[in-house]
């Protein structure tokens, strides 16, 4: 939505704006949509010119239809698929984290979502050699730990500066940060000025409860107000940047169904994947992963997972 | 580069009206100056010039100015190896911590009455002062109480024996930085540096964290917040259980960021309730799965049969484990089995026997 | 609340009188959106808004550890117990009965509960100097009448028990008139007794103890095994209460319990209170716990004291928990003149 003012385009000088104000006509869209004829004899201004302005507003402003076949192609190019660094959580993945997409990791309090996050990130950064942007809401990133991670990967000390050189971190504590890191973030993409040449393609998001819940309550409107836009904000950046977005939301016990994924129905549309960390009881270390919602793979897919030393990255790579 | 309004902390009726005009994303906004503004979305003067201030990032309130840092891990790694840990004084949970209670970040003490949480608490309160020469951090304490559980005479005793502790090394090692160093650490400096504050209930509490930035911008020697209990005011008077969860949860956020931007440790102690479950109950941590987000590290301690344990049940990076300690007269140490010289004064296996006997001859 | 005290710029304390929020309380416990939609502010005049309510709702400035230990004056509770009337168990407990918060006593049936209630009902009167409050005490039955002829007879044998204390002082108390004995069969009725009756006698200044005997019985027989999760509120909400007089007022908060076999109650709850050689634990769960600041568990013993002692049943007394006192027992005895602790007995 933009607003008219003088200079918008040739043809649309102070006296035409200031006319079409008086007559509730303040932006591009009330200009398009409206019925000229009427509007040209309301205004008292010449259905030629509005005609023209129209014109040149609808070129530069309007949506530009691509075909399907375009689409694809276009998303062949763009799209690239993360994989995570643990089999097991590929395939429930379907071979990876999507770029383009949400991904949401949800659990309770211990089950390993951190432990996941930064596994992945670590994985990113060593073996796609990428730059990952993680933004902690939480404070629960250490820096030893990824090392011990990369560690686990290369023994080569470079390579572990180098892959933790990837890896750049944000903290925030509250939403209003967050969406100025977002912003931050834009700047950068557009500007081309992250550090390495290559182009970021993961961000991590851990966690967004965090940030969410002391918004939420009372009457709920306002709080969820920001919630959806937090909510749209991750969803333009992952489609409009080709971005893999992976965040990590806690669990409410549901008395019913066990335990679901927080912050309810409306933000429940917002990750396109989402899995649900249960730690076993019986086997310490392993947790459950389930597939609760998926665009590619049928639900209700179950693994069990370890989370140890290497963290849920596979174990062993060091020999090869 | 398009931000949109609606995420900007304005006042929601400016908000409304900005948007019901047309400027939806920031850039609409910046291209008019503050009188255009007020006359087109019908906002006074004022108001046109706050909202260009907060879009523009230069709003003045101190705690959102802050420009977003970003490192890279490798600069936080350097940042961690640097600020080291609080020890326990228990060599056994130092060692399943990494080193012991870290700075920048929440722990989270757990356990039933009596088990040994406000033991830890003034143990920690104490250690912290600890001279860096001796491989402590130097720092101040502030201790918040809610549950009345401080005790002076039982933080002297553990003051005592930390500074009888540190003349002991000193004395051994004949090292000029550590006898120049003891010249300070004593019992009344430890007390001096230790602030304390009490709350009754959590109203008081939220005023308390509220005001606690600008006391840390004054007394930036603070390097651990002690909260014992976080339970105890928020466990009643709460018809509303989300409004609890709101609560807890804005608090948790309002400390990691202390702890974050300040550089300090935060320790926080928690009861234990019984969580009636379909076929056994347990005991669980108190305050509800959410508050289980809120620490970065979560310790619960336990008896299992006539001896104390700690098990450390969430870390960013230390795995599971569980490892025995000891209470003895001079505070928070190693279980008695490891370290055999503590248990001449605290003959633990015969509760029969009155082990104060000795010190109180 | 008076808003215009409030140190923040007028158009806030405008617009807080605006939305007409009631209370300074409210200010901290919406959440920033609901007060940005009531008030109208933005984010940054919430912030500003909340720590100025923050300012005027803090009670207490910080201190240093370092001055409750030298301005002795101003921070009697870290200074100042209640003794027992018993050197020994003076001793024992560190001072007495920590004047802030919920000490417990819990044993079974005989093991001399009520008989130290008593004696702290007495010791209570006596001025500073001797280990009392120089007040009076409250002593709520929630099952057995009041023993008052038990009392008198304390009473009676008080110069003998106190021989610390000059015969003048003893005479001038009158120890029977600032005892004030309630009997409640219910929780609402001691509720109501704790939020009613007893905070006009502590603001009167007639009494600075408050004992409640038993706490477990009210629970017992009130609340069946499936309402426990109601009886666990309670129960908190009962120790809130209780707490917050106890810090307000400055006075000592006594509870006694009654214990249950381990078995019994092992299959309801796992708990593991470290209490594992008992064969009883405290009645009323973790819930309970957690609300004390201290627990003292008393027994009986099968053997008889040695005759210097006075002879009698001899007696354990065991601190489980308390924030300044290892865990630890030691023995007493009950005769006629009270409760004494015996000075370095080990049974042989």
């Amino acid at each position: 939505m933009v607003i008219l003012r003088e200079g918008l385009c040739p043809g649309l000088s102070a006296g035409i704006v200031a006319v079409l104000k008086a007559n509730n006509v303040k932006t591009v869209i009330d200009l398009v949509a409206s019925d000229l004829e009427e509007l040209a004899r309301k205004c008292s201004l010449s259905y030629k010119t509005l005609m023209a302005v129209r014109r040149v507003l609808l070129a530069q402003y309007s949506a530009f239809p691509s075909s399907g076949a375009d689409v694809y192609e276009e998303l062949k190019s763009s799209t690239a698929i993360l994989p995570t660094g643990n089999r097991k959580l590929d395939i429930l993945l379907d071979s990876g984290l999507y770029t383009g997409e949400v991904t949401e990791i949800a659990g309770a309090a211990g089950s390993g979502k951190t432990q996941t996050c930064q596994s992945i990130a670590v994985n990113v950064a060593y073996n796609l050699k990428q730059t990952v942007l993680y933004v902690d809401t939480t404070g629960g990133l250490t820096a030893s730990r990824l090392l011990q991670l990369v560690q686990s990967r290369t023994k080569s000390e470079d390579e572990q500066v180098a892959s933790l050189q990837r890896i750049e971190v944000i903290r925030v504590f509250d939403i209003y940060k967050l969406f100025d890191a977002f912003q931050d973030l834009r700047h950068q993409i557009s500007q081309q000025l992250l550090r390495s040449g290559e182009p970021l393609r993961l961000v991590i998001v851990d966690s967004v409860c965090a940030v969410i819940y002391p918004m939420l309550g009372g009457k709920h409107t306002e709080g969820m107000a920001i919630m959806m836009q937090l909510a749209r904000e991750l969803q333009t950046l992952a489609h409009d940047y080709h971005l893999a977005i992976l965040i990590s939301n806690s669990i409410t016990k549901d008395g019913a169904t066990g335990n679901r994924p927080a912050l309810g129905r409306s933000w429940s549309f917002v990750p396109s994947t989402r899995i649900l960390l249960t730690p076993t009881e019986l086997n310490c270390g392993h947790s459950i992963v389930s597939l609760v919602k998926s665009p590619r793979q049928p639900t209700n897919l179950q693994l069990d997972m370890e989370i140890g030393i290497c963290g849920t990255l596979e174990e062993n790579n060091l020999s090869s | 580069m398009q931000r949109d309004v609606g995420s900007f902390p304005l006042a929601p009726a400016l908000r409304v009206k900005l948007i019901a005009t047309g400027f939806r994303t920031v850039e609409t906004i910046l291209e008019f100056s503050a009188v255009e503004l007020s006359k087109e979305a019908g906002i006074s003067n004022e108001e046109a010039l706050e909202v260009l201030q907060i879009v523009k990032g230069e709003a003045q309130s101190s705690s959102s100015c802050q420009i977003i840092q970003k490192h890279t891990a490798f600069d936080l790694l350097g940042q961690e190896q640097s600020q080291g840990f609080v020890i326990t004084f228990c060599s056994a949970l130092d060692e399943i911590l990494g080193g012991g209670i870290p700075v920048a970040k929440i722990t989270e003490i757990c356990g039933v009455p009596g088990v040994g949480k406000t033991q830890l608490c003034m143990q920690l309160a104490v250690d912290v002062q600890i001279p860096e020469c001796f491989g402590g951090v130097a720092g101040e304490t502030v201790f918040i109480d809610t549950e009345c559980s401080f005790r002076l005479e039982r933080l002297m005793d553990i003051a005592n024996a930390c500074v009888q502790h540190c003349n002991l090394i000193a004395q051994g090692h004949q090292d000029k930085d550590h006898i120049k160093a003891m010249q300070t650490f004593t019992l009344n400096e430890i007390l001096s540096q230790i602030y304390y504050f009490s709350c009754h209930d959590y109203i008081e509490l939220l005023a308390q964290i509220n005001l606690l930035p600008d006391f840390l911008s004054s007394h930036p020697k603070v390097k651990l917040v002690v909260i014992d209990s976080i339970a105890f005011p928020f466990r009643h008077s709460f018809e509303d259980l989300s409004l609890r969860t709101r609560l807890l949860n804005g608090f948790g956020q309002q400390l990691i960021s202390l702890a974050h931007n300040c550089n300090l440790a935060v320790v926080l102690t928690n009861q234990m309730t019984t969580k009636i479950g379909p076929s056994d109950s347990k005991l669980v941590p108190a305050l509800g799965e959410s508050w289980g987000h809120a620490s970065t590290i979560r310790l619960i301690l336990h008896w299992k049969s006539k001896q104390r344990f700690v098990t450390l049940c969430k870390s960013p990076s230390q795995k599971k484990a569980t490892v025995p300690y000891g209470i003895t007269s001079q505070g928070f140490r190693d279980a008695e089995i490891a370290e055999p010289e503590a248990n001449a004064l605290i003959p633990a296996s015969n509760p029969r026997k009155r082990p104060r006997v000795d010190d109180d001859v | 609340m008076d808003w215009d005290q409030l140190e923040v710029s007028p158009r806030i304390i405008a617009a807080v009188k605006k939305a007409n929020i009631k209370s300074a309380g409210n200010i901290l416990t919406l959440s920033v959106p609901e007060l940005q939609k009531l008030a109208n502010l933005s984010v940054a005049d919430v912030h500003h808004l909340q720590r100025a309510v923050s300012a005027v709702l803090r009670k207490n400035l910080g201190v240093t550890a370092l001055q409750i230990y030298s301005e002795k004056a101003k921070f009697p509770a870290q200074h100042q117990k209640l003794s027992l009337g018993c050197k020994v168990l003076d001793n024992f407990l560190r001072g007495g009965i920590p004047l802030v918060g919920i000490t417990e006593i819990a044993g079974e049936s005989s093991a001399g509960k009520t008989q130290i209630g008593l004696q702290l009902c007495l010791c209570v009167q006596y001025p500073v100097e001797y280990g009392g409050l120089a007040s009076g005490a409250v002593y709520i039955c929630t099952e057995d009448a009041f023993p008052s002829k038990r009392l008198q007879q304390l009473i009676k044998s008080q110069h003998k028990l106190r021989s610390d204390v000059p015969t003048e002082v003893i005479k001038n108390i009158r120890f029977g008139d600032s005892i004030f004995v309630e009997h409640t069969a219910d929780v609402d009725t001691l509720t109501e007794c704790i939020t009613k009756k007893v905070p006009v006698l502590l603001l009167r200044g007639s009494i600075r103890l408050v004992i409640i005997d038993s706490i477990a019985a009210l629970f017992r027989c009130e609340f069946a095994a499936k309402d426990a999760a109601i009886k666990a509120k309670h129960l908190q909400t009962l120790g809130a209460k209780l707490h917050s007089m106890s810090s307000r007022f400055l006075t000592p908060v006594l509870c006694i319990n009654q214990v249950t076999d381990r078995v019994r109650e092992m299959n309801s709850e796992q708990i593991d209170l470290g209490l594992q050689d008992k064969k009883v634990v405290p009645a009323l769960g973790i819930s309970w716990s957690n609300q004390l600041l201290m627990r003292v568990m008393v027994a009986r013993t099968q053997h008889i004291a040695p005759a210097e002692h006075a002879g009698g049943i001899l007696r354990t007394m065991e601190v489980v928990f308390a924030p300044h006192i290892p865990q630890s027992s030691c023995y007493y005895t009950v005769d006629l003149e009270g409760v004494k602790g015996l000075d370095d007995y080990t049974q042989s």
